[in-house]
């Protein structure tokens, strides 16, 4: 065994390499997808969190909620769809901050959600 | 980095999905996987449409493989003569150049598809090593649609769970190319011994 890793350190030491490194990584990503398995099979923590990225339109349907509510909640017009504006840029236009429009769309998608 | 681009989504849409994805080919890493995923959700929320997203993205890596492939033709020859005469690289590339010929075509398709964190190095080595265009090409296009399609729709499936889903993906994408590497490597290093010792039980 010591004489192999001796030869092959001196034959091969490219593939040597890459089998070590490769074996340490299969046992990262085995320890991470096993972990993402216990903790994403809680439906609580599939939900995406709500970020400035999203546009209105993808944050209510990711919340289950209608699209045209939280647009009319947050006074946009439900009838501008597609290539939608991001919740940043609406926060933007409006001179509030991005933190204080995700709170207020957050407490609109809850009360839907709770069919107010 | 990831909510940088993800933020420009919306705004710039499947173009700037195309621009990203080519660059990306190169070894750029950029959270494509991430970004299909969620061009998919937009595209459930009629932010974006689908088979744009899909033709975006294929399109995208379709140019970026070519140009990956083009560098290494030119760049590459040179670099791997003078690996070739290295000691420390040269069995290994002549073995990596007689293992690509044989296998090239599976190589492609599932460095561009189930293992794609390799994708980049597959792209040079092939070109560099000479392998054929027409070949190439004929792995990399129809592997493109598939891993375009395949992100696409499940982000648009799973457009509510974004982020378990990429974590997921992520995780499970990265494990099945570790385990790839790791036994490719495994196996290449047992016959390098056995043939070591086969000459030296003649002797």
């Amino acid at each position: 065994m010591i004489r192999a890793v001796r030869y092959l350190s001196r034959r091969q030491p490219l593939v040597l390499a890459a089998f070590v490194i490769s074996t340490a990584c299969t046992g990262y990503f085995g320890v991470k997808v096993w972990r993402n398995a216990v903790y994403f099979s809680d439906p609580v923590h599939r939900a995406t969190p709500i970020s400035g990225w999203m546009t209105p339109g993808y944050a209510a349907m990711s919340s289950g909620v209608e699209p045209a509510a939280l647009l009319q909640a947050l006074e946009l017009d439900p009838s501008v769809r597609r290539g939608g504006r991001t919740l940043s840029e609406i926060a933007r236009s409006r001179d509030v901050p991005v933190s204080e429009l995700l709170d207020e769309v957050e407490s609109i998608l809850a009360e839907e959600r709770s069919g107010g | 980095m990831t909510e940088t681009l993800l933020a420009l989504l919306p705004i710039y849409g499947v173009y700037l999905l195309a621009v990203l994805i080519a660059i990306s080919c190169f070894g750029v890493p950029f959270p494509t996987a991430m970004l299909v995923l969620a061009a998919g959700a937009l595209a459930a929320s009629a932010d974006l449409v689908l088979w744009q997203v899909i033709a975006a993205v294929t399109i995208g890596f379709v140019i970026g493989d070519q140009g990956v492939y083009a560098l290494a033709r030119r760049a590459g020859p040179g670099l791997l003569a003078r690996m070739r005469t290295a000691k420390s690289s040269a069995a290994t590339v002549a073995r990596a150049e007689k293992l690509l010929n044989r296998r090239g075509t599976l190589a492609i398709f599932l460095s561009r598809t189930v293992i794609s964190p390799l994708g980049p190095y597959v792209g040079y080595i092939s070109g560099a090593a000479g392998l054929g265009w027409a070949r190439f090409t004929m792995a990399s296009v129809p592997a493109a649609v598939v891993w375009s399609s395949f992100y696409a729709a499940l982000g648009n499936a799973f457009a509510a769970q974004l982020s378990a889903t990429s974590a997921l993906l992520g995780n499970a994408i990265g494990l099945a190319s570790s385990i790839t590497v790791m036994l490719v490597s495994a196996l290449w290093l047992r016959r390098s011994w056995a043939r070591r010792q086969a000459s030296t039980h003649k002797r």
